[in-house]
């Protein structure tokens, strides 16, 4: 059972393209860690710069420009770096031809040493478990408004992402490379079916596109599939920009939509930039009664204008907020007819602790319950 | 990090439910106030008090659900059921009064222990009218010519029952509206009412009596009780396959107490017999999770 989430109104909604690449300030957050710093306040860094290590994740700066020193918001620590407009490089590198002919060895050297696990979890998995994976995905589902970002960077970058699905998949070994579209995706899948005879090896599935089909589990369930991993059109750009482009990732393209908002925004912005910054730049105006969810409306998860940007956000929901309260439980059943797991929430309650390995966190329990109950109060 | 702040829209749909009544309502009034007034079997003002029914119920449960402020679509909901599937020949204040010290009383059950209140409701009155025979549920035209209903006049309706319930023909559209409301349990009526109806087919023909195991079929008490009694949410499971269970047990025990009792009482009383077995079984389930836990 799954729901469906889009309103002809976002279907049909103009959406808007911005770039906001040349943003005055960046952000680095600081958690204070075993923090080591490589630069010093009002000292000049280079673009690809490694400013400062903290929790054994390494920063570099994206942009050229002057170290502004810290600056707290929200509780949150950050360091601050001033553009200087110039986008001076640390090292010029050159792009990789032929990526499709390195070793596996070479190729897992450059994601190693580009620290690529940073960049997603899906990423991360792939570079621990790339010899027990059978099964590539790249998935292209629109189950919800947020998850368009998936097919539009896809149309932008369809090109650079096949090659690059390509060659891993070629370069790995993995025997089963799929492409799963939305059945409605016309743009990708006219795209997709015509280059299909450059990709002989590449599968392409069509499937309906209802809440929350996109979750890998279901996708993995749904093509009967052992040991596969599920990437988006996302991951693959990392993917190309590190081991293609022979850079880090320093810039991302994130959508933004809303009920309220007059048209949608494909934005592509620097990394580390405050949300607030992004939103004044596309004058995208909120009150305080809207709430900004992260990649997802349905799994509500807040994010704060003064948020940064970072790999992790590939769409921004911005939604009215619900102030109505909590109810009785009216035993309607909805949460178990809609769960994609077939676990009775109730249960869930009542034992307060969850299924191991069972409940796949979609939310879609405490989305659809008329008494607004949620599921992990 | 706030989470789960977004949900569904629209999922307020208590007014289609309400919307369901109007039909069964509407032909209440013409069969029990319309029918009775024209062949001059009572006044216009009485035939017509009969409204007062559903409206006096649903005020009792407008107060509870405002005094108490629990359950509160729910609490109208079994109020206005109670007021539709009242008895003819009872003293409408009497009827009222035992509606409002009900669910007086019921208000102060816990969650834990509620069975199928509108079942158990009906219920109380028919054992209390099994001992003291104090009211039929046949209207004044029924009382003196009561089996004379045709196998069309059944099918339309015009059975006897009680004073909103008897036509199968509204009831299926009432189904048809409710269908469209997401927390109706849809599949409890279509399985128990399949099971009753290949039962009493069954038994028709090995015996060979068609013409009262056809009446028993075009009923619309059984239906009322399939259609709203049995899927009240509070007293009916939510998960598939128990629900399944439920609706079947429903079907089979109706098909056994519409013999053993009759044909206007039977179904509502197996509604509230499955629902005491669901609340046991739900009990201790619930009490063994929590020893889990």
């Amino acid at each position: 059972m799954s729901v469906e989430n889009k309103s002809n109104k976002y279907i049909l909604k103009k959406t808007n393209e911005y770039k906001y690449l040349s943003p005055e300030y960046t952000y680095y957050l600081i958690t204070g860690n075993n923090t080591k710093y490589y630069v010093k306040t009002k000292s000049p860094v280079l673009k690809e710069q490694l400013v400062f290590e903290d929790n054994n994740e390494k920063f570099y700066a994206n942009i050229s420009g002057t170290v502004m020193g810290r600056k707290i918001f929200e509780d949150k620590n950050y360091l601050v770096i001033r553009n200087d407009y110039h986008e001076k490089y640390n090292l010029n590198k050159t792009l990789r031809k032929k990526i499709n002919k390195l070793t596996k060895r070479e190729m897992l050297d450059i994601l190693i040493n580009a620290d690529a696990s940073d960049y997603s979890s899906n990423i991360k998995y792939f570079v621990n478990n790339f010899d027990s994976i059978d099964s590539l995905v790249l998935s292209l589902l629109i189950c919800e408004d947020s998850d368009k970002i998936y097919s539009e960077v896809f149309n932008k970058y369809n090109s650079d992402i096949l090659e690059i699905f390509d060659a891993i998949s070629q370069v790995f070994e993995i025997k089963n490379p799929i492409i799963i579209l939305s059945d409605t995706d016309d743009n990708n899948i006219e795209f997709v079916t015509n280059l299909s005879g450059m990709y002989p090896d590449i599968r392409i599935v069509l499937s309906h596109d209802k809440y929350p089909a996109s979750h890998p589990l279901l996708i993995t369930r749904k093509l009967n599939l052992n040991n596969a991993l599920v990437l988006t059109s996302m991951d693959l750009y990392y993917l190309y920009s590190i081991i293609k482009r022979n850079k880090k990732v320093f810039e991302k393209t994130i959508y933004i939509t809303g009920e309220n908002l007059e048209f949608n925004y494909l934005v592509d912005t620097k990394l580390n930039v405050l949300v607030k910054d992004i939103f004044e730049f596309c004058n995208i105006e909120t009150t305080d009664e809207d709430i900004l969810c992260k990649n997802s409306a349905i799994k509500a998860e807040i994010i704060s204008p003064f948020d940064i940007i970072d790999s992790t956000v590939d769409s921004i929901v911005i939604a009215k907020k619900t102030c109505e309260k909590q109810k009785e439980c009216i035993n309607c059943g909805l949460c178990n007819k809609y769960c994609p797991q077939n676990i009775n929430p109730q249960i869930y309650k009542l034992n307060k602790k969850p299924f191991p390995g069972k409940c796949i966190d979609c939310n879609m329990c405490s989305y659809i319950c008329p008494s607004k109950i949620r599921k992990d109060i | 990090m706030n989470k789960n702040f977004i949900f569904i829209k629209n999922n307020n749909q208590t007014i289609l439910y309400y919307i369901s009544f109007i039909p069964l309502i509407i032909y209440g009034l013409y069969k029990n106030g319309y029918l009775l007034v024209t062949n001059k079997y009572l006044s216009s003002f009485d035939a017509y008090k009969i409204i007062l029914y559903p409206l006096v119920c649903t005020l009792i449960g407008i107060i509870f659900s405002l005094v108490f402020k629990k359950r509160q679509k729910e609490v109208i909901t079994y109020a206005l059921l109670m007021g539709v599937a009242a008895p003819y020949n009872f003293n409408m204040y009497l009827y009222f009064l035992l509606v409002f010290s009900f669910m007086f009383v019921v208000s102060f059950v816990p969650n834990k222990y509620k069975v199928n209140e509108v079942a158990f409701l009906i219920t109380i009155f028919i054992a209390l009218n099994y001992f003291s025979k104090s009211y039929s549920i046949f209207n004044p035209m029924e009382i003196t010519n009561k089996y004379s209903y045709t196998l069309v006049d059944l099918f339309f309706g015009r059975g006897a029952s009680y004073l909103f319930t008897s036509s199968i023909f509204y009831m299926i559209f009432s189904y048809f509206i409710l269908s469209f409301i997401k927390t109706y349990k849809r599949s409890i009526p279509v399985i128990a009412s399949s099971v009753f109806i290949i039962l009493v087919i069954t038994y028709m023909l090995i015996t060979k009596t068609y013409l009262n195991n056809i009446k028993l079929l075009l009923n619309g008490t059984t239906i009322f009780s399939f259609v709203y009694l049995a899927t009240i949410n509070e007293s009916s499971p939510s998960t598939k396959y128990i629900m399944y269970i439920y609706a079947a047990l429903i079907g089979i025990l109706s098909f056994v107490t519409i013999y053993l009792f009759d044909i206007y009482t039977g179904s509502i009383i197996s509604v509230f017999i499955i629902s005491v077995i669901y609340r046991i079984y739900e009990i201790i389930r619930q009490n063994k999770f929590l020893k889990n836990a």
